[in-house]
C-alpha cells in the first residue's frame, strides 16, 4: 500500500471517529444544580457516560486520540516531525493556537499528555457550529498541517540563507575595503 | 412508502424542544428559556405566532414541552416546570408545578387525558404530578428517587395509552416501567373491539370509573426493568397507539452500535398491560441494528401501530415499518448519500475553493446569525433542494439536502402520516410519510 493510500485510510478513519464523537447531547450536571460541565473533563475514564477512547496511529509519531462522552468530546492530535526544526515549528504554531483558545472556542489550552494539540468540543459549540462542517475543519486541519509545517521550514531556511548571504557579503565588502 | 419534506422554517436560535397539540392547531417551540406559541385555524394554514412566554418562569434552558388539549407543560434545567393554560382573553397563564426535583428536568409527558404529568430529571428522579384544585397547583408524587452518583439520567418518558404504567429510559441504558394506576377509565367496549379503538377512547377520556387493577400493583411498583442494548445509552422510548408495542432507541455510546429495540405483545387478552405480559414480551424483543449513515436515534414517534419514525444525530428522520408477519424493518432511503468525507456532495459538484484568510476559515463554520423568524416557511420542491434560510455568511460549498444540519432534538406527530422535526440548527421541518392511512 502506497504512502498516499495509507494516509487516505488514516484520514478516513479519523473522520469516521470524529463524526461519531460529535454526537453530543445537552446533559446538565447531576452533581451541582444549575451547572453544565463537560463530562469528559469532569468524570474519569471508565464512567458510564464516557465511551471507550479510540486511538488511531499512522507510524510511531503520528496519531489521533478521540474521547467521547455524552455531552463533550476531546480530539487530540500528534504530528510527525522529521527533525528538531520541524518540532520547533510545530510547537510554535500550536502554542499560537492554544494561547488564543478562548477566541477559537474549541481548542483546549493544554493538550493531553503525549499529544501536540487537543480540541474540546461540547454540546454548546454544536448549537452554533454544524457537526459536519466541524468534522471537515478538523480533518482539513490534520491533512494540511504537515504541508504548512514544511512550507514554514522551507521559508525559515530561505530566510536563513538570505541572512547568511547578506552577512557574508558585508564581511567580504569590509575585507575588500581594507 | 417514502419520506418527503413538505415545508421548512428557520428560527433565529437553536431549538431545544417543540410540541404540537393533538388537534394540530397549536405549536410550541422553545429556544433557551423562551417558549413561542403559534396557532392556526386549520391544518391547511400556516402557524402564526400568538404568544411568547417563559423568561419569567424559567431561568435556564427549556428542555421539554408537551401538550394536553390546550394545556402546555414545560420543564427546564432549573428543575422547575410550568403548566400554561389559555385564558378566555387569549393570554397564557402559568400554573405552578411543585416538582421536588433537586436537579435539572430533562423531559415532561402528559398522561392520557391530562390527569397527570410526569417529569424526568438528570439525577434519575421521576415525578408524577396531579392537579390539586384546592391549592391551584400541581402536586408531586415521587415515582423514582434520584441518585446523582449514578449515571441514570432519565432521557425520556412514555405513558402507556391507558395510563396504567409509565416507561422511562436512562442514560445508563436501562428501561424501567412503573405502575401508575390512573384515574382515566377503561370504557365498556364490545367484545372484538380492536386495541387501537380502545386506546383512542382512552385518549378521549370517555368511560366509567376504573376498576381497581390488582395485577399492576400500587403506585410506583416497578413492573419491568431491562437493558435493551448493553453498553449503549438509551435515549428514547415510545408506545404505539394501542399500547401493545414499545420501542426503545439506543445511541452509539460506549462503543455499541446504534440500535432500536422493539417489544411487542404487551397487552393481554383483556387489553391490559400487566407485569407478566411485560416480562414475557421482554424475552421476545426484536433488536434492529440501524443501517445506513445513522449515528443513533434520540427521538421516537409512532405515527400508527405499524409505522415508527426515529430521528437523532443523523440529519434526516428514519422510518420503520412493521410487516404483515410481525417483524419490524427499516424503511425508506437514508437520505442523500454521503461521500467518505462525511459531507453531502451532489453528483458532479466541484470541491469549493479553500478560503485564504484565517477569518474566512473561521466564519465558514459558523451559522449565520442574521436570520429572521419565518414561521410561514416555504414549500420545498419534490426533489428537495437547499434548506431554507441559508444566509450570506455560509460558504458556497456543496448544497445540503432537505434535512437538518445538526442534531434533531424532538419530533411531534400530526395527522395522516405527517410530523415535524426540530433541531439544534434552528430548523423546523414538516415531513410527510406517504402511504400512511
Amino acid at each position: 500500500m502506497t504512502a498516499s493510500a495509507t494516509r487516505g485510510t488514516y484520514l478516513a478513519e479519523v473522520r469516521q471517529a470524529i463524526t461519531q464523537a460529535l454526537c453530543l447531547m445537552d446533559y446538565p450536571s447531576p452533581h451541582v444544580e444549575g451547572h453544565n460541565k463537560p463530562v469528559i473533563e469532569v468524570e474519569g475514564p471508565g464512567h458510564a457516560l464516557i465511551a471507550a477512547p479510540i486511538v488511531l496511529t499512522r507510524g510511531a509519531q503520528e496519531g489521533c486520540l478521540v474521547e467521547h462522552s455524552i455531552n463533550s468530546s476531546r480530539i487530540s492530535l500528534r504530528f510527525k516531525a522529521q527533525d528538531e526544526v520541524e518540532r520547533c515549528i510545530i510547537d510554535t504554531h500550536l502554542k499560537f493556537l492554544m494561547h488564543r483558545a478562548e477566541d477559537l472556542g474549541i481548542v483546549r489550552k493544554i493538550p493531553m499528555a503525549g499529544y501536540d494539540v487537543t480540541f474540546l468540543i461540547t454540546h454548546a459549540h454544536l448549537t452554533t457550529l454544524s457537526p459536519g462542517l466541524l468534522c471537515d475543519l478538523l480533518v482539513t486541519f490534520l491533512e494540511n498541517f504537515g504541508t504548512e509545517v514544511k512550507a514554514s521550514k522551507l521559508m525559515l531556511k530561505t530566510r536563513s540563507r538570505i541572512a547568511v548571504d547578506g552577512f557574508w557579503g558585508t564581511t567580504q565588502d569590509l575585507q575588500a575595503g581594507d | 412508502m417514502s419520506l418527503r419534506l413538505v415545508s421548512s422554517a428557520r428560527l433565529d436560535a437553536s431549538i431545544s424542544a417543540h410540541a404540537v397539540s393533538g388537534d394540530g392547531k397549536l405549536l410550541a417551540v422553545a429556544r433557551e428559556n423562551e417558549i413561542s406559541i403559534l396557532d392556526r385555524a386549520s391544518p391547511s394554514q400556516n402557524w402564526t405566532p400568538v404568544a411568547r412566554v417563559g423568561p419569567c418562569q424559567h431561568s435556564q434552558r427549556v428542555s421539554g414541552l408537551a401538550w394536553s388539549g390546550s394545556q402546555l407543560a414545560s420543564c427546564s434545567h432549573d428543575s422547575g416546570a410550568v403548566v400554561w393554560t389559555r385564558t378566555p382573553q387569549g393570554a397564557w397563564s402559568p400554573n405552578l408545578v411543585v416538582t421536588r426535583l433537586a436537579r435539572a428536568a430533562l423531559c415532561v409527558r402528559w398522561a392520557p387525558g391530562g390527569a397527570a404529568l410526569a417529569l424526568g430529571a438528570v439525577d434519575g428522579a421521576v415525578v408524577v404530578c396531579h392537579r390539586d384544585e384546592e391549592r391551584s397547583l400541581w402536586a408531586p408524587r415521587m415515582l423514582q428517587r434520584g441518585d446523582p452518583q449514578s449515571a441514570a439520567a432519565v432521557q425520556d418518558l412514555a405513558w402507556h395509552p391507558a395510563g396504567s404504567c409509565l416507561a422511562s429510559v436512562a442514560a445508563d441504558g436501562s428501561l424501567r416501567i412503573h405502575a401508575t394506576p390512573c384515574r382515566v377509565a377503561l370504557p365498556e367496549m364490545e367484545t372484538g373491539t380492536s386495541a387501537a379503538t380502545r386506546a383512542q377512547h382512552h385518549l378521549a377520556g370517555a368511560g366509567a370509573p376504573t376498576p381497581p387493577s390488582t395485577t399492576l400493583g400500587a403506585f410506583g411498583t416497578l413492573l419491568y426493568t431491562a437493558t435493551p442494548s448493553p453498553g449503549a445509552w438509551a435515549m428514547s422510548v415510545a408506545w404505539d397507539p394501542s399500547g401493545s408495542c414499545m420501542a426503545v432507541a439506543s445511541s452509539c455510546g460506549g462503543g455499541a452500535p446504534p440500535r432500536l429495540t422493539l417489544i411487542a405483545g404487551l397487552l393481554t387478552g383483556g387489553g391490559a398491560c400487566t407485569a407478566e405480559a411485560l416480562r414475557e414480551a421482554g424475552t421476545r424483543a426484536q433488536t434492529l441494528d440501524l443501517r445506513g449513515p445513522c449515528l443513533g436515534l434520540t427521538s421516537l414517534l409512532f405515527l400508527t401501530e405499524d409505522v415508527l419514525v426515529g430521528a437523532g444525530f443523523h440529519g434526516r428522520p428514519l422510518v420503520f415499518r412493521r410487516g404483515a408477519d410481525g417483524p419490524w424493518a427499516q424503511d425508506c432511503d437514508p437520505g442523500p448519500q454521503e461521500d467518505a468525507g462525511g459531507a453531502q456532495q451532489p453528483a458532479g459538484s466541484p470541491t469549493p475553493a479553500r478560503p485564504a484568510t484565517l477569518a474566512q476559515r473561521i466564519r465558514m463554520f459558523e451559522v449565520d446569525e442574521n436570520r429572521s423568524l419565518n414561521v410561514q416557511g416555504r414549500r420545498v420542491g419534490a426533489g428537495g433542494g437547499k434548506a431554507a434560510g441559508v444566509g450570506p455568511g455560509r460558504p458556497s460549498g456543496p448544497a445540503r439536502g432537505p434535512e437538518h444540519a445538526s442534531h434533531i432534538g424532538s419530533l411531534a406527530g400530526l395527522a395522516q402520516g405527517a410530523f415535524t422535526s426540530a433541531g439544534a440548527d434552528g430548523q423546523l421541518l414538516l415531513w410527510q410519510v406517504t402511504g400512511v392511512r
